[in-house]
C-alpha cells in the first residue's frame, strides 16, 4: 500500500514536471523582455537563450523566466528532498507551480521570479555582477538558478543533491534533537561541576546556567 | 551529472545535515562565491578538491555539532594544502571543529583578500608564519593547544585575537631560534 502511494506520488511529480517544463518551453519566445512594456522592439523578444542582451547600469530591469532545464532540476530536487522529512517539506512548502503572484504573467511556473529572490523561497536567479560592485547582481538573471539559501530549517540528510539517501523518520528526528541538546547541556554542566572540585574551587562556589548565542551553557561563579 | 551548474551561493547552514563535505563542489559549481555549511552535523575531512573553487569569497564550515548516529563531532584532519588555491577568499570560518596539523604554507596565497579567518577551538599546531602577509580584520586562534611561535602583526592587531589556550608567543619545539634572531 505504501509503495503504491509512493509510486503514485512519483508519477504525479513526473507529470507535473513534464507539464511545467512544457509550459516553460512554450514561453521561450518571450524569454527576454526589457522592462517598460516593450513587447517586441529593441532588446525585447530576443529569443536567443545563450546570448542575453547586455545591459547598462541605468537600464531597466529584465523580466526573466526560469529556464526549462532549471525548472525540471528544481522539481526533481524538491521531490527528492521532501522525501527526507518534515523539515525539508517546510523549507520547500511554496515550491509549487501556479501559485506565483507574477505581476508580469510571463510564465506559468516561474521559480526564479523577477526580483533578487525567486517566487520559490530560498531560491535566487541573479544576473551578472554589477561592475565595481562584486556583491551586487543584476536581478533577475538569465534564468539559471544561482542561489540556494536554506538557513536554520534543520534540513537533514547529506549535503548536496544525493537523491538516494533517506531521512530518518520525524520521530527519530525529534528524539535526536532532544538527545543532542541534553548531551550538550550535560557535558557543559559536568565541566562546570568538575571545576568546582578542582584545586581552584575556592574561587567559585556554584555553577549557574545561562544561554549564549542560542545554546545553553554553564559557568562557575564566586 | 550536476544540476544547477550556475550556482554562486550554496548556503545550507543551521541544519542537521550529516556526512562529509562533498568533494564535487568545484567540479559541479565552478562559479561558487559562497559555501556555507556551518552549524550542521558534518564530519570527515575538508576535501582537497575544495581548493579548486578559485572564485570562492566565503567558506564557512564552523560549529559542527555531534552526529548522534556516528558519535563523531566536527570536521577533522588537516587543512588541505590546496586551500591556497582559493585566492579570492574574503572570509574563512573553521572554528569549533577537530581540524589538526599545521596551517598550510599555501595560505600565503590568500593574503590579498582574506579579511576574516576563524580557526579557534580546533587541534591545529605549528606556527602562523603562512599568515605573515595577511592584514586581517578579524581572527580567531584561541584554544589550539599546539599553536606556537611568533605572531604576525596582521594577526596580532586583528579584532578578536586571543592567544588563550595556545602556545603562541613561545617558540615552537622544532623552531630554529637562531634564524629568528639572526
Amino acid at each position: 500500500m505504501k509503495a503504491t502511494a509512493s509510486s503514485s506520488r512519483r508519477r504525479v511529480g513526473v507529470a507535473c514536471a513534464a507539464t511545467a517544463v512544457s509550459l516553460a518551453v512554450g514561453a521561450d519566445a518571450q524569454w527576454w523582455r526589457v522592462g517598460g512594456g516593450d513587447g517586441g522592439g529593441g532588446g525585447g523578444g530576443d529569443s536567443n537563450q545563450n546570448s542575453p542582451p547586455s545591459r547598462g547600469w541605468n537600464e531597466p530591469a529584465r523580466q526573466g523566466y526560469t529556464r526549462p532545464e532549471e525548472l525540471a532540476n528544481l522539481i526533481i530536487f524538491r521531490d527528492a528532498m521532501r522525501e527526507r522529512g518534515l523539515y525539508w517539506q517546510e523549507a520547500t512548502d511554496n515550491w509549487t507551480c501556479g501559485n506565483e503572484t507574477d505581476p508580469y504573467q510571463l510564465a506559468s511556473c516561474n521559480p526564479c521570479g523577477n526580483e533578487a529572490w525567486g517566487y520559490w523561497k530560498h531560491v535566487g536567479c541573479r544576473g551578472d555582477s554589477i561592475p565595481e560592485t562584486p556583491w551586487l547582481f543584476y536581478s533577475p538573471g538569465d534564468g539559471w538558478v544561482t542561489d540556494f539559501h536554506i538557513t536554520d530549517y534543520k534540513v537533514t540528510g547529506s549535503v548536496g543533491v544525493d537523491l538516494d539517501r533517506r531521512a530518518p523518520s520525524p520521530k527519530a528526528q525529534t528524539r535526536r534533537s532532544r538527545s543532542r541538546s541534553r548531551s550538550l547541556a550535560l557535558t557543559r554542566a559536568r565541566s562546570c561541576h568538575a571545576l568546582l572540585r578542582s584545586p581552584f574551587r575556592s574561587r567559585w562556589s556554584t555553577c549557574v546556567r545561562f544561554r549564549t548565542s542560542g545554546s545553553l551553557t554553564w559557568t562557575a561563579v564566586g | 551529472m550536476c544540476p544547477f551548474s550556475h550556482l554562486r551561493q550554496f548556503d545550507m547552514d543551521g541544519g542537521w545535515m550529516t556526512g562529509q563535505i562533498p568533494s564535487e563542489f568545484a567540479q559541479c559549481y565552478p562559479d561558487l562565491l559562497e559555501l556555507d555549511l556551518s552549524f550542521n552535523n558534518l564530519t570527515g575531512v575538508i576535501p582537497p578538491e575544495i581548493g579548486n573553487l578559485t572564485k570562492l569569497h566565503e567558506f564557512k564550515i564552523e560549529s559542527q555539532a555531534r552526529d548522534d548516529t556516528t558519535m563523531e563531532q566536527g570536521v577533522g584532519g588537516p587543512i588541505p594544502e590546496s586551500i591556497g588555491g582559493m585566492t579570492s577568499l574574503r572570509w574563512m570560518r573553521l572554528h569549533d571543529n577537530r581540524l589538526s596539523g599545521k596551517i598550510p604554507e599555501s595560505m600565503s596565497n590568500t593574503a590579498r583578500f582574506l579579511q576574516q579567518m576563524t580557526m579557534d577551538e580546533n587541534e591545529l599546531e605549528g606556527n602562523l608564519y603562512a599568515l605573515k602577509d595577511h592584514q586581517f580584520a578579524n581572527i580567531g586562534v584561541n584554544n589550539n593547544a599546539r599553536l606556537c611561535g611568533m605572531v604576525p602583526l596582521g594577526v596580532r592587531y586583528a579584532h578578536g585575537f586571543n592567544y588563550h589556550g595556545t602556545n603562541l608567543g613561545v617558540p615552537c619545539p622544532d623552531e630554529d631560534v637562531g634564524v629568528l634572531q639572526g
